[in-house]
């Protein structure tokens, strides 16, 4: 029989009064992978992530976790999992240390792991201080720390590098990747996309609430094609660059214009422009990024952003 | 460790360094002591014995202080303790981290009745040292059937007031708030009642049993010692004035647990159903 996926979901919804805040969200996470769940501030990424923690109800739809569809089985099913939504949330009167002893002994888990994993996150000298002394920084280790307490087969972590400074961030990404390394399932919400890239193995773009994208980094970034282009002539390449019907956007750039491509054939590319006169003096393929691909698919969020902003 | 050792012992670590359950406890514990510091130096000092200071008469003078302080006091200090985990979004974390809603509230239940337990020991604990610290001597009986009705009608006020902070905690969310809150419901409801009474007098024998009135009542000595009562309506009666009567202690225990009941259903229908 297959092995159910780690985080299931079928057309999850949830609505705040007139917002629509998630829209049938449907994604399948598969043990073992490394999932990014992108999308710009506000795009349900939390409020997902919620209802797949039991802190929010849907109001329509469903999911499984490890399996398990109905609310005990996913009570069950969280033992195996370790998250951290947004902010580091712990008490803020308890040392690094008491507030691990809560965790721990919610997840049931032996006292010594707290030490453990205190260590790991380099808070060893810092666990008998209270929380409220703490920088971001370190109150998103020890945020990590918490969610590695129960040696979790699913970590679910929410914006985990946001307030470290590089070396922080660089050490958050060594922790997911010894931790895929160990055959762990990650669920990665995150807007830092560089970030994202660089650790993940499959992602999902969520914009206003839905889906706009999802699979594999490598499929998503190699779907389309970009080219750099440069003729004597820029205005007449542009104008014959959109009439080509394999065209998804042109866009003049200083170093030339960069068109976006359904598919990955140049050869046909040039033959088109040279039965319109046009000789391209440049032509080559670019590596899209996952940045690109996200931008492209919320660039009316980014408009709206820089209208805010203007 | 069983389910339920294992939320005494969360809901424990918790609660005790929290500096509000110490500040809160230590206040009842000194206005205990001033209460019982007077008749206790009387006593030392040799003074009024018809009255000595001795079990079992000191029972009805030692919850003269905390009698109104204590439960309203556990009302603040349970919303202290349970309305900042919204706050702090702890209480989502603690589900995030495996405990259900379910779970949570009865976590905040066992606080509730770990500081009923609290406020009631100390009073009591704090007149037994008084006692004996005290030269008088009393027929030598601890405590009598009336005496432990007034412990029982202290106790009861306290649960009321305890699943009132904790409504109001679940229900609010914000620690500032919700204790606002709690005084100014006590405050409106005098005020109801009282307007009420005045424009419907015949609406009089239902007014007591709200949750206030019962507070009230629960409060007065005469509900507890017969030859109290008796005394008092003798003075009425020479000044022309109709005799008091109070209803049995068990009706309105009864209505208060129903008030607590009706409290606590809702305070868990609301940490069920809203996102935390």
């Amino acid at each position: 029989m297959a092995e159910s996926p780690v985080i299931q979901t079928f057309e999850l919804s949830k609505r705040f009064r007139e917002v629509r805040a998630v829209d049938r969200v449907s994604i399948s996470v598969e043990r073992g992978q490394v999932f990014g769940f992108l999308g710009p501030n506000g795009s349900g990424k939390t409020t997902t992530i919620g209802m797949l923690m039991g802190i929010i109800t849907p109001t329509a739809g469903g999911f499984s976790l490890f399996g398990a569809s109905d609310p005990k089985g996913q009570l069950a099913a969280r033992a195996r999992v370790g998250a951290t939504l947004e902010t580091p949330n712990f008490y803020p009167y308890l040392s690094g240390r008491d507030n691990l002893r809560i965790a721990a002994t919610i997840k049931r888990v032996d006292q010594k792991r707290i030490e453990e994993c205190l260590g790991l996150v380099g808070l060893a000298g810092r666990g008998r201080h209270r929380f409220r002394t703490y920088s971001l920084g370190m109150k998103q280790r020890l945020a990590l720390a918490a969610t590695m307490l129960n040696d979790p087969e699913l970590v679910v972590l929410d914006e985990p590098a946001n307030g470290l400074d590089p070396q922080g961030m660089k050490e958050v990404r060594d922790i997911i990747r010894i931790l895929a390394g160990r055959g762990k399932t990650i669920f990665l919400s995150s807007h830092l996309l560089w970030e994202v890239e660089r650790v993940c193995t499959h992602v999902a773009i969520v914009r206003k609430g839905r889906i706009m994208k999802s699979g594999s980094v490598a499929e998503i970034v190699s779907e389309q094609a970009r080219a750099l282009v440069r003729a004597e002539d820029p205005e007449a390449l542009h104008a014959a660059l959109e009439g080509y019907p394999e065209v998804t956007s042109v866009l003049a750039t200083d170093e030339g214009t960069v068109v976006t491509l359904a598919s990955d054939d140049l050869a046909s590319l040039n033959r088109y422009l040279a039965a319109r006169g046009i000789y391209a003096s440049h032509l080559s393929r670019q590596q899209q990024s996952l940045e690109d691909v996200f931008i492209e698919l919320t660039e009316d969020d980014s408009g709206s952003m820089a209208g805010i902003a203007s | 460790m069983s389910r339920l050792g294992r939320l005494i012992r969360i809901e424990t670590l918790k609660a005790r360094k929290r500096v509000a359950l110490w500040v809160t406890t230590g206040v009842l514990a000194f206005l205990c002591c001033i209460g019982v510091l007077m008749p206790l130096s009387n006593a030392i000092q040799g003074g009024d014995s018809s009255f000595p200071f001795a079990f079992p008469f000191v029972w009805r003078s030692a919850l003269q202080v905390p009698g109104v302080m204590g439960p309203l006091f556990l009302g603040v200090l349970t919303i202290l303790l349970m309305a900042p985990e919204f706050g702090w979004k702890t209480a989502r974390q603690n589900v995030i981290d495996g405990l259900s809603r379910e779970q949570f509230y009865v976590g905040k239940v066992v606080v509730l009745v770990q500081l009923l337990l609290l406020f009631m020991i100390i009073p009591i604990l704090i007149t037994i040292v008084a006692v004996l610290l005290s030269p008088d001597q009393g027929p030598g009986a601890f405590v009598e059937a009336t005496d432990l009705n007034r412990l029982l009608g202290y106790l009861l006020a306290l649960a009321l007031w305890g699943s009132v902070g904790f409504l109001l905690a679940a229900l609010i969310r914000s620690a500032g708030a919700a204790a606002g809150a709690m005084l100014l419901y006590y405050l409106v409801e005098n005020i109801l009642r009282n307007l009420i009474r005045l424009q419907v007098p015949e609406a009089e024998p239902y007014l007591g049993f709200l949750p206030t009135g019962i507070f009230d009542t629960l409060d007065d000595l005469n509900l507890y010692y017969p030859e109290m009562l008796a005394a008092v309506n003798a003075i009425r009666e020479e000044n022309g004035g109709l005799p008091l009567e109070y209803p049995e202690l068990w009706m309105l225990a009864a209505a208060l647990l129903a008030w607590v009941a009706a409290f606590m259903a809702l305070a868990f229908f609301v940490t069920r159903r809203r996102d935390l």
